[in-house]
């Protein structure tokens, strides 16, 4: 046993030289820096974890990881939710060009962000195509250049992460669905559970793993948002769309902070860390 | 299991080992300072690199220049790099600092580039050569104290000098003809008050009196910054843009500044959209004719001649009291400095020299530059914005009028008050909370620098 595990090692190693080169050794290298007060260029001073606690007490910092909440629920759950109620309507229905739906949903996925963030730029622009699409149908009152209104620039944003990520987890439930065992649906059907019943009593307990995968990806783009927000508000107006990713990009690329913007990217990254930790256990151990 | 304690086990044991030595490098100095500057040049075949962001017409005549240059001096090559802005300040400093570092490199004014370049001791200063050419001369004095920095990198404004600009950018109001002449309004305004009554008419008569895209949040910044450039006495907003002790954005011009531009928002003399338009897409709008004004920069000066066709006009914000001098947010573009590693820093200085004589004047006009250096460097097209505002940048050079950028007090200035400007504009803040918000960032940083 001894000896074939570590053989077993031994494959693993070219991978994971690659994966300690690309992803250990950098992340290690943030972890250090962010114990600097440093401008990217001059020598650095040991600050050990000042950087930490004056992040932690910036209120923009705080306000920013706020706004990440807001983006799991528009990334991670509405996605989610949306994707379940496609994937059982889609498998349940024979319907005529289903490649094509799949396509046309999943292509979001396809598009590169910056062309989603500018493309919805445009749409929530004033005389875009939102609010000409509420001026059609007499709704002209709610029109707004909604980019630039402190209360609907957030949910704005966040419902180009639903639309982007919902192709996604409508692909992967589809494929799940696929997999469950038909007899499980005739036994319901025999048992005279209807399409809602058939949905939590057999579709829901065997996507679990999917829902975990889904979960877990959605999750990951809610919290590292960063390239959306660039290419559309750039954190505005005021600080109302400003996401963590972004507030590193500001302080290490804008202010010379090198070291705070380390320290807040540690932060994001232990923060992703554990709440993906979370869905994994919580999925994947009942099954 | 094991192996992420292996791996954590490992990770320690690097950080253990690293801890030892500090990121980044201490200033050198450079390899031969001290030896006397010279206007002669090398007979030897020489190449300098040269890296800049100017785009379009701007980046054409700084190569028309280099090539003249070549032609002159055969045996030297002026080779000139272009990269994005976008991309160019983000990897500024990595650049100068590697081996590989260009001989010429133009790093903007203040802490954006060149207080961190200098502060590392990767800029060379140029006070020698300025006396051996004459650049004092030949240029303001205001327009040299932008690119002079304290030698330890953290005052800037006094010093010593680190940069040659080749022209000059500029902040005023843009005005559509047809409507002007439609509404009765006649420029230039002789004072505020008669620009605020144009604006009020504009409203009146169901127009957008200031076209603005503010999206991006800095465009806004400049129509406030115009308007202190007339409340506030120029010597105390410099004073506090170069970040001199005893300073402070809480002063009475700065606060009736802020205030007219709330009132401003308020009335609805600014496109109530202007926090969700972009800062191309507002001036698309004002090219398509809804505003009668746009409070923009001499950037987008090419575009809205390209596409109004003598339709635009271009006049100085006015001073609040009529025949007080024409004072405005501007600045010249950012300035080229040499590198602490040129082995040739006297060619370096040559070249430099010589895109901002007197001769190459011309080049420089025509290809979009706001001149310097030369009153008379070309004509430009009667009845476009390009003639008011080249009659606008002589006045207010004329008079070393030039307010610079507010967000250059700090590096987080920007960040700090942009996003505030955005808030005053739709109301969410308050003109003291604005002013208390960036006097704070203000203090905050210099009393760490």
């Amino acid at each position: 046993m001894r000896a074939n595990s570590r053989v077993a090692y031994l494959y693993i190693l070219p991978g994971f030289l690659v994966f300690a080169l690309f992803v250990l050794v950098p992340l290690g290298h943030t972890a250090w820096l962010s114990l600097y007060d440093w401008d990217g260029i001059t020598l650095g001073t040991w600050t050990g974890l000042d950087n930490y606690t004056e992040q932690l007490a910036d209120p923009d910092v705080r306000t920013a990881f706020s706004h990440s909440m807001v983006f799991l629920f528009f990334f991670a759950a509405l996605p989610i939710g949306l994707g379940l109620v496609l994937a059982s309507v889609l498998s349940r229905f024979r319907l005529r060009g289903l490649g094509f739906f799949r396509t046309v949903i999943f292509l979001p996925q396809v598009v590169t962000a910056v062309v989603v963030g500018i493309a919805w730029r445009w749409m929530y622009a004033d005389e875009g195509t939102v609010n000409q699409l509420l001026s059609a149908v007499g709704l002209d009152g709610l029109a707004r250049a909604w980019l630039g209104d402190f209360t609907w620039a957030l949910p704005a944003l966040g419902l180009v992460g639903t639309w982007v990520m919902s192709g996604l987890c409508m692909v992967l439930f589809l494929a799940g669905i696929s997999k469950i065992d038909a007899s499980l649906y005739e036994a319901a059907r025999v048992d005279g559970a209807g399409p809602v019943r058939e949905f939590f009593a057999v579709t829901l307990p065997g996507l679990k793993q999917e829902m975990a995968v889904g979960l877990t990806l959605t999750t990951i783009a809610a919290l590292r948002s960063f390239d959306l927000v660039y290419v559309t508000t750039g954190g505005g107006p005021g600080n109302a769309t400003n996401v963590p990713g972004f507030e590193i990009y500001k302080l290490a690329f804008r202010q010379g902070a090198v070291g705070e913007a380390c320290a807040v990217a540690v932060m994001l990254t232990v923060l992703i860390f554990t709440v993906v930790l979370l869905i994994t256990r919580l999925l994947r151990e009942k099954l | 299991m094991t192996l992420t304690t292996r791996t954590i086990a490992g990770l320690a044991l690097i950080a253990a080992t690293v801890t030892a030595c500090a990121p980044g490098a201490a200033p050198t100095e450079a390899p031969d300072a001290g030896k006397a500057v010279s206007s002669a040049l090398p007979t030897e075949p020489v190449t300098l690199t040269l890296s800049h962001f100017e785009e379009g017409g701007q980046g054409k005549a700084i190569e028309q220049l280099a090539a003249k240059y070549q032609q002159l001096h055969p045996n030297i090559t002026i080779k000139p790099t272009y990269t994005a802005f976008a991309d160019y300040g983000k990897n500024i400093k990595l650049q100068m600092s590697s081996e590989s570092a260009p001989d010429i490199a133009q790093a903007g004014q203040a802490q954006t580039m060149q207080g961190p370049l200098v502060q590392a001791g990767l800029l060379r200063p140029l006070d020698e050569y300025a006396k051996l050419y004459g650049w004092s001369e030949r240029f303001k004095p205001g327009l040299l104290d932008q690119a002079r920095f304290s030698k330890d990198g953290k005052t800037f404004g006094t010093g010593e000098l680190y940069g040659i600009a080749l022209g000059g950018n500029l902040v005023g109001i843009y005005y559509n003809r047809d409507k002007l002449a439609k509404l009765g309004i006649t420029t230039p305004f002789k004072d505020l008050a008669a620009f605020q009554d144009a604006l009020a008419k504009a409203k009146a008569a169901g127009e957008t009196p200031i076209q603005l895209g503010n999206l991006e949040a800095w465009p806004g910044n400049h129509v406030l910054s115009d308007l202190i450039a007339q409340y506030e006495p120029l010597e105390n907003g410099l004073n506090w843009v170069y970040g001199r002790k005893g300073a402070t954005f809480d002063s009475p011009g700065v606060q009736q500044a802020t205030k007219t531009l709330a009132e401003w928002a308020k009335s609805g003399y600014i496109d109530s959209s202007a926090n969700g338009t972009s800062d191309s897409d507002g001036v698309g709008k004002f090219i398509k004719g809804k505003g009668v004004f746009m409070v923009s920069g001499s950037w987008n000066r090419s575009r809205i001649d390209e596409n109004m066709d003598g339709k635009a006009g271009f006049t100085a914000m006015p001073p609040v009291k009529a025949g007080d001098p024409v004072r405005a947010t501007g600045a010249t573009t950012s300035p080229f400095s040499i590198s602490a590693k040129t082995k040739y820093p006297d060619v370096a200085a040559g070249f430099i020299d010589f895109m901002t004589r007197p001769e190459n004047a011309a080049t420089l006009f025509q290809g979009g530059y706001l001149p310097v250096a030369e009153r008379d460097a070309g004509q430009p097209k009667a009845g476009s914005a390009q003639e008011g505002l080249v009659e606008t940048w002589q006045q207010v050079l004329a008079d070393d009028g030039l307010a610079l950028y507010l967000d250059w007090a700090t590096p987080s200035m920007g960040d700090t008050l942009f996003p505030a400007v955005q808030q005053l504009i739709a109301g969410k803040t308050t003109p003291d909370e604005l002013i208390s918000t960036v006097q704070e960032n203000w203090a905050d940083e210099r009393g760490n620098g």
